[in-house]
C-alpha cells in the first residue's frame, strides 16, 4: 500500500505543473488579452504592462518563466486586481469557500446517507417513493433557482436568515444548504441503490437471523459496505465543493473563491485562472488519494499497488 | 474539528463588535485598485474620490469648487494657473500636504513605468505628453512647478477651459509618495494607505466590503456627517436588490445593479431616482472596410435607425434618442441635431451609393458584447435594417475582452459602443475621433475635424469655442458619420430620500460621499 501512495504523492507535482502549463497556454491562446480595456491603453503603456506582468516575449518563453515561478510557490500578480498577488487573493477567499463548502459537504453526506438508508429500508413503500421524488427534484433544481427560493421563504417571508453577506454564523446556513441540496439528493439515490444491493446479501440475512436489531443491521453492518460508492464520489465532490461555487457565492454575496473560476477567465486574468485551477487540481489529487486510503480501510480485500 | 478551525479562520476579526456603518452602498464590482493613477472604472473612482482630494473638488451637485487649493489665479492668456494650497492641509497620518506632493504625484502618473491608463488627462500640462512618451526625460521641464510649500504653478500647453474640472479628477490627485516607496504595491491596503480626502481606509475584504472612516485631518472634517461608510462589491442585480430591499444597503448608484425586469415597477416608487447622465450609446462604422468606406452608406444606416423604437421598447427608462454624440446638459453647448430618422432618404442614399433596395450589399457583421440589453438592441437593429434598407446583418456577439480586442484591431464592420464623460465638456466626447486617438476605433480621419477641435482648444471665449466644437460635431454626426448615436443614458439610483440627504442628481454622475447625510437618526 505505501508504495502505491508514495508513487501518487511523487507524481502530484508533475501533474500540477502540467495543469499550470495547459491553463497558461489555453489562456494565452484565447482571443482578447488582460489589457484590452474600454478606454484604449496607449501603446507604450501596453508594452510596460506586458513587461511588468512578464507577458512579453514568445509564449513558450513566457510559459517557461511562469512554470519556474509556480514551482517556487509564486503564483504571480493578478492582472485585474492590480495591487494583489494571486497568492493573496486565494489566501483571503479560499478559507471562506472552504468554510461554506465543508458545511455543505457535511450536510450533503450526512443527510444524503440517512435519507438513502431510510429509502432503502422502506423499499417500494410510500416513504421510498416520496424520497425518490424529492431526490429527483433536488438533483434537477439548479442552484440559481434554489438559492432565491430559499431566500424568499427564509429571508423574506420568515425573516430567519439574512439574504446574504458573510461574517456571522446565521449568514452561513442558507448558502450552505443551497450548495448542498443537489449533492444531498444525488447521494440519497446513490446510497439507496447500493444499500439495496447489500441488503440482499447473505451476511445481512445472517445478522438479521441472529437477532441483531434492524437499526444496527442497516447503519452498521450494511452501510459499511454500501458506503464504498459514496466514498469514491466524495473525493471529487470535496474538491469541487471546497473551492467554492460561482452561483451560490454570487447569489448570497459570499466572498469566496468560486467567482474567480469564471470571472478570471472573462477578464483574461491569466495568473489568477492559473492559481485557482492549481488549487482545485491539488485538492482533487489529495482527496482522491484520501479516497483510496479510505477504501483500504473500509474493505480489507482492496490493495493499493 | 477542521470545520471548527476554518470557522475561526473565515470569521476571524468580524465578531459581533462590527457595527453597521452610517451608510452602506452597493458599489458594483470588486475594485481593481484604489491607486488614483491606476484605476479607470466608476466603482473605483467613487472610493478614490472619498479617500483623496485634488486641487479642486466636486460638491453634491457635481460642480467644481475649491479643494486642497483654497484659491487660484489664472493668467490673462488662460495658460498659467497659480494654486494656493490651504494652510494646515494634512494627510491622514498628520503629515503636512505641500505643493511638492502634487508635483511628485503628477510625475508619478505620467511616468510610463506607472502604467497609468488615464495619464493622457494630464497632457493639457505643458510638456506632460512628451514626458509620458519618453521624449522628455527631465521632469523639471514639464509645466508644473513648486513656488513654495503652499503655492503651485501650472503652465498649460493651450488654454484649457475645463482644466479646473480635470483638477477634480483622479489622475490629478496627490498620493503619499513616501508610503508608496515604503510599501510597494501594498501601499493602498488598510493600515498602510495614507490619504488626504474626507475618508481613510479601515478595512478591505476581497469581494466582501470596503470600510471607510472619516479622516480627522481632513480640512473640512467638521462638515463630514457620515462617520463610517461601507461599500459592497455586488454586481449581480438581484443580489444587489435583495440587499437594498432588506435594508442591508441604503443606496445603489449604478443602473446595472437594478434588475431590468423590476424596472417598470420600480420606476413608480419614490425611492427610485432617474436622471440623465453624460453618456452615449452609439454604433461605430469601420470606415476602412467596404462598403462602410462610403459616407453615403453610413448616413443611410444612421437615418434608417429608429431610435425612438429602441428607447421606447427596449431601454424604457426615458432615455432621450440621440442625434448628437455629445449629450445635452453641458452648460453653454448646444449640440447639433444630427441626422433625422428618415427611411425614404436613407433608401435614396443607399441607391446612390450603388445598392438600390439593398441589392448587391454584402452581408456584414454587427458586433456587440454579451449583455442582455445589447443583444435585444442588436436584434432590433438587425430587423430594422433588413426591413428599411434590405441589407443582411449577421449578429456577432462576443465576450467583453474579445469584443474590446476586436474593436482595437478594427476587426468589425459595425459595432456598438458606449462613451461616458470624464469631465463636463464636449471635448471629452469629441476628442475621441481625432485622427489616431486610441479611442477612435473606426479608422476615421478628417483633417477639417481635427483642425476645428484643435482651434477650439486654443480659443478662450467660451461661446466661440463651443461654436467651433459644434461645427466639428456636425461633421461627425451629420456629414461624414463614422458613428451613429442611438441614445443618451440615464442613471437609476435607489435610495430613500426621506432617510438619506445630500444626493443631488447630476449629469456628470458623481456623488461625493462626504456631502451625504442621514435624516432622522442612525439606521
Amino acid at each position: 500500500m505505501s508504495r502505491g501512495v508514495l508513487m501518487r504523492v511523487l507524481g502530484a507535482p508533475i501533474l500540477l505543473l502540467a495543469v499550470a502549463c495547459l491553463t497558461f497556454v489555453l489562456m494565452r491562446a484565447a482571443p482578447g488579452g488582460p489589457f484590452d480595456r474600454e478606454k484604449q491603453i496607449p501603446e507604450q503603456i501596453l508594452r510596460q504592462l506586458e513587461q511588468k506582468y512578464k507577458l512579453d516575449g514568445p509564449v513558450y518563453d513566457q510559459m517557461g518563466r511562469y512554470l519556474w515561478d509556480v514551482a517556487r510557490g509564486d503564483l504571480r500578480l493578478s492582472t485585474q486586481y492590480r495591487n494583489r498577488t494571486v497568492n493573496e487573493l486565494i489566501a483571503q477567499t479560499l478559507p471562506v469557500s472552504m468554510m461554506l463548502g465543508a458545511t455543505a459537504f457535511a450536510i450533503a453526506v450526512m443527510g444524503g446517507s440517512v435519507l438513502g438508508i431510510c429509502a432503502a429500508a422502506a423499499h417500494n413503500r410510500p416513504t421510498d417513493y416520496a424520497l425518490m421524488v424529492l431526490a429527483l427534484v433536488g438533483v434537477s433544481l439548479p442552484s440559481f433557482i434554489l438559492g432565491p427560493l430559499l431566500m424568499l421563504v427564509f429571508s423574506f417571508w420568515l425573516g430567519w436568515f439574512p439574504v446574504g453577506g458573510w461574517g456571522e454564523l446565521r449568514q452561513l446556513w442558507l448558502p450552505a444548504f443551497a450548495l448542498s441540496l443537489p449533492y444531498m439528493a444525488y447521494i440519497t439515490r446513490l446510497v439507496r441503490v447500493s444499500m439495496l444491493e447489500v441488503l440482499g446479501e447473505d451476511y445481512v440475512r445472517t445478522a438479521r437471523s441472529k437477532g441483531v436489531p434492524e437499526g444496527r443491521v442497516l447503519f452498521v453492518h450494511a452501510f459499511r459496505n454500501a458506503a464504498l460508492p459514496l466514498v469514491s464520489y466524495s473525493g471529487p465532490l470535496a474538491a469541487n465543493i471546497l473551492t467554492g461555487s460561482l452561483v451560490v457565492e454570487t447569489i448570497f454575496n459570499v466572498p469566496g473563491m468560486g467567482p474567480f473560476f469564471v470571472n478570471s477567465v472573462l477578464n483574461r486574468d491569466v495568473f489568477l485562472t492559473g492559481g485557482v485551477t492549481l488549487i482545485y487540481s491539488a485538492l482533487l489529487v489529495a482527496f482522491n488519494l484520501l479516497v483510496d486510503v479510505a477504501y483500504v480501510w473500509l474493505d480489507r480485500r482492496i490493495r493499493l499497488d | 474539528m477542521t470545520a471548527g478551525t476554518l470557522a475561526v479562520l473565515a470569521f476571524s476579526g468580524c465578531g459581533a463588535a462590527r457595527e453597521r456603518a452610517d451608510l452602506v452602498f452597493i458599489n458594483g464590482v470588486e475594485p481593481e485598485s484604489l491607486d488614483p493613477a491606476i484605476i479607470s472604472g466608476q466603482p473605483e473612482g467613487r472610493l478614490v474620490m472619498a479617500l483623496f482630494e485634488g486641487l479642486t473638488s466636486r460638491d453634491a451637485a457635481g460642480v467644481v469648487g475649491p479643494g486642497m487649493a483654497e484659491r487660484w489665479e489664472v493668467s490673462p492668456d488662460g495658460r498659467e494657473y497659480t494654486f494656493h494650497i490651504r494652510g494646515g492641509a494634512r494627510w491622514s497620518n498628520g503629515d503636512p500636504l505641500t505643493a511638492q506632493d502634487f508635483v511628485r504625484s503628477w510625475e508619478r502618473t505620467l511616468n510610463p513605468l506607472t502604467t497609468s491608463p488615464y495619464s493622457e488627462l494630464l497632457f493639457s500640462v505643458d510638456g506632460a505628453e512628451d514626458y509620458a512618451k519618453g521624449k522628455l526625460t527631465d521632469f523639471s521641464k514639464v509645466g508644473v512647478a513648486v513656488v513654495d510649500d503652499r503655492t503651485l504653478r501650472v503652465r498649460l500647453r493651450a488654454p484649457t477651459p475645463y482644466f479646473l474640472e480635470l483638477c477634480a479628477f483622479q489622475t490629478h490627485y496627490p498620493v503619499h509618495l513616501s508610503s508608496i516607496e515604503r510599501y510597494g504595491i501594498d501601499w493602498i491596503k488598510p493600515g498602510k494607505l495614507v490619504s488626504n480626502g474626507a475618508y481613510r481606509l479601515v478595512e478591505w475584504r476581497i469581494n466582501d466590503r470596503i470600510r471607510l472612516e472619516a479622516n480627522p485631518h481632513y480640512w473640512r472634517a467638521a462638515s463630514v456627517r457620515l462617520k463610517t461608510v461601507e461599500a459592497l462589491p455586488i454586481s449581480q442585480a438581484t443580489t444587489a436588490f435583495n440587499f437594498y430591499s432588506t435594508g442591508l444597503a441604503d443606496l445603489t448608484l449604478d443602473k446595472g445593479v437594478v434588475p431590468p425586469m423590476l424596472l417598470d415597477e420600480l420606476r413608480k416608487r419614490p425611492d427610485c431616482h432617474i436622471a440623465p447622465v453624460l453618456a452615449t450609446y452609439f454604433y461605430r462604422f469601420n470606415v476602412t472596410r467596404k462598403p462602410f468606406d462610403d459616407p453615403r452608406v453610413r448616413r443611410a444606416f444612421a437615418m434608417a435607425l429608429d431610435k425612438q423604437f429602441i428607447v421606447g421598447r427596449i431601454t424604457r427608462n426615458g432615455e432621450p434618442a440621440a442625434g448628437s454624440f455629445t449629450p445635452p446638459g453641458i452648460r453653454g453647448y448646444d449640440p447639433p441635431r444630427g441626422l433625422p430618422h428618415d427611411p425614404d432618404a436613407a433608401r435614396r442614399l443607399l441607391a446612390e451609393a450603388g445598392y438600390p433596395g439593398g441589392s448587391g450589399f454584402p452581408p456584414f457583421g454587427l458586433l456587440f458584447n454579451s449583455t442582455e440589453q445589447d443583444e435585444e438592441i442588436a436584434v432590433a437593429v438587425q430587423d430594422l435594417l433588413r426591413r428599411e434598407l434590405g441589407v443582411r446583418v449577421e449578429l456577432r456577439r462576443q465576450e467583453w475582452k474579445v469584443y474590446l480586442n476586436s474593436l482595437n484591431r478594427l476587426d468589425f464592420d459595425m459595432a456598438r459602443s458606449t462613451w461616458v464623460a470624464d469631465y463636463p465638456d464636449p471635448n471629452t466626447f469629441l476628442d475621441c475621433f481625432v485622427t489616431g486617438r486610441g479611442n477612435n476605433r473606426t479608422g476615421w480621419s478628417n483633417a477639417r475635424y481635427d483642425s476645428l477641435l484643435d482651434a477650439s482648444n486654443r480659443t478662450l471665449d467660451p461661446a466661440a469655442r463651443f461654436g467651433l466644437m459644434r461645427r466639428a460635431e456636425e461633421i461627425l454626426v451629420e456629414g461624414d458619420v463614422p458613428i451613429a448615436p442611438v441614445y443618451h443614458y440615464v442613471g437609476v439610483k435607489l435610495y430613500d430620500a426621506r432617510r438619506i440627504g445630500g444626493i443631488v442628481l447630476n449629469p456628470i454622475d458623481e456623488y461625493p460621499i462626504r456631502e451625504m447625510y442621514r435624516i432622522g437618526g442612525p439606521p
